[in-house]
This record gives structure tokens, sequence and C-alpha cells, in this order.
């Protein structure tokens, strides 16, 4: 199956628990070109926003989903020139989520509460 | 479980009324419709380049996300410009990857300039992964303002 672009077989796919909710170029003209990763303790996405300075970016994360919107021109109205959306899991730390932009690439750090975290390190002791 | 609640958020919204078609024909049908897009944008390695003019200069930019001013090389002379860019992209340290569209890129693009500006007089600015290009406009190519005299009066315009 294929889902923005990469080739997920079953098994890869139950693990996908961090996936965008539209296609690149699908939902929206503009949607940036992304990667998704997971460590032990950390979800981060990387987005392709370039020409983008940090003010033109919008992060929110509601109900699962976090949306990504950027202006070229940060003080303009009206729809942004990037958006795409993801669905997150459940097990976010909320308040320490950290974004940075550098070199036109937008990184979003999603930290894993404890619990989480410490489930998985027990999954990998056995 | 997981697999069906995955697949229709992957469903770009102009297909969205096939829903209800078998989930093989609709994944097929999405698969053929993104090769085909890829084909034609070439996606992978040909960055956006957008111009504009000015009344002093041509304008150029380039999309270049992840690439940093050791990575870019542009050589300029008279009507040809040459833009080198390279990146990489890995899986950061202590991460796996879930999901993966961006890559590595390594572009070469000559571009052929109008003889009204002069690519060896370009200057070139990286800002926040994007190229502009400032192609100044030859002093003969830039509109010269003509002054008007009015002739001495009673004088008459003969063709």
């Amino acid at each position: 199956m294929v889902c923005g672009g990469v080739t997920t077989s079953p098994s890869e796919r139950k693990r996908l628990i961090m996936h965008p909710t539209c296609a690149q170029n699908a939902c929206l003209n503009q949607s940036p070109v992304v990667d998704l990763y997971e460590s032990d303790s950390n979800y981060l996405l990387v987005a392709e926003l370039p020409g983008v300075s940090p003010q033109g970016i919008t992060i929110s994360l509601e109900s699962q989903e976090l949306r990504v919107e950027a202006r070229l021109q940060p003080t303009e109205q009206g729809p942004p020139d990037f958006a795409r959306r993801f669905k997150v899991p459940r097990e976010i730390d909320e308040q320490n989520i950290e974004a940075d932009m550098r070199d036109g690439l937008l990184s979003v750090r999603l930290p894993k509460t404890p619990q989480a975290s410490a489930r998985r390190i027990e999954v990998k002791v056995n | 479980m997981h697999v069906l609640s995955l697949t229709p958020s992957c469903v770009p919204h102009a297909q969205r009324t096939t829903a209800s078609w078998p989930l093989a024909f609709s994944l097929l049908r999405r698969e053929l419709t993104r090769q085909l897009a890829e084909t034609e944008l070439n996606i992978p390695n040909k960055p956006a380049i957008h111009s504009r003019e000015t009344e002093d200069a041509l304008i150029l930019n380039v999309a270049l996300p992840g690439v940093t001013v050791e990575g870019l090389e542009i050589t300029g002379k008279e009507q040809e410009l040459t833009i080198r860019a390279k990146r990489t992209v890995d899986v950061p340290e202590g991460y796996r990857a879930l999901h993966r569209e961006r890559s590595s890129l390594e572009f070469q693009q000559t571009l052929e300039l109008p003889a009204s500006v002069d690519a060896s007089q370009a200057a070139a600015q990286l800002i926040q992964g994007q190229l502009t290009l400032t192609l100044p406009k030859k002093a003969a190519s830039k509109p010269q303002r003509i002054n008007v005299t009015s002739g001495p009066p009673g004088a008459t315009v003969t063709p």
C-alpha cells in the first residue's frame, strides 16, 4: 500500500501510528513533503517549507490531529501557502512539543508521555 | 482494523466519492495517479523555479529546502547560469523512519538567460532553503527615460 509515496508492508502498517492524514499533492496543492520518525521517547516530523520564516508557521494539535500551516508572508491573511494534517497517537506529551526551523526544514518533536516511553522499554527488555 | 482506518485518510479529497469501491481498486487507482503525476512533474530532482522581472533585474527563486550554503554552487557566464545543489537526507540518530517522502538530492540545472541580463553579475542569497538570484539587467536593456521637449511656439510637425 502506498501512503504519500512510501510503500509499506501490512506488518509495517500496523506500527505506523503517526501518519499524514492526506497524501502529498493530494488534499491540497501545496502539501509540504514530510518525513516521520520515531524513537523510544519521541516522534519527529520533518517538513520541507522553503522560504518560510519561523513567524509564518502555525502548528496546532487538537483531538489527535496535528495541523501544520505555513505562510510565505506571515502578515498575510487568507489560506496558507502550505498546509498538512497528521494523525498522532494519544500518548503525546502535548505541553512539551518543540518546533525548530532551519534551512527551510521544519522539525517538530513530539515527546511521548513517560508512561508510553516506559511501556516501550519494557517490551524491549522482554 | 488499524489497516482499514488508515486507508481512507490517504485517499485524496477528489476521490472520496469512490470510497465505496473495493479497496484494492481505489488503491490501485491512487497509486497509478501518483506515479503518473511523479513522472510528469519529475518531483524528486527538479526543484521549483519561479522567475519575476523588475525594472532593474531578473529575479529567480529556487526552492532548495535542506540545502546549505556548503551544498550549493552557482556559476555564471554571460548568458548561462548553472546551479548545482546537493543535500543528503539521513534518518536522525536514535530514530527509525515511519514514513518517508524526502530524498537526498543532487541537482544540476543550466539556465539560458535572456540577452538583457549578465549572469556574471548575479547576486545569490539562500534564506530558509530558498535561493534568490538577482540578475541585474544590462544598462542598455533598462528602460531609458526619453525627455520630451516642447518645440518653439508656432513650430509645426512635418511628416
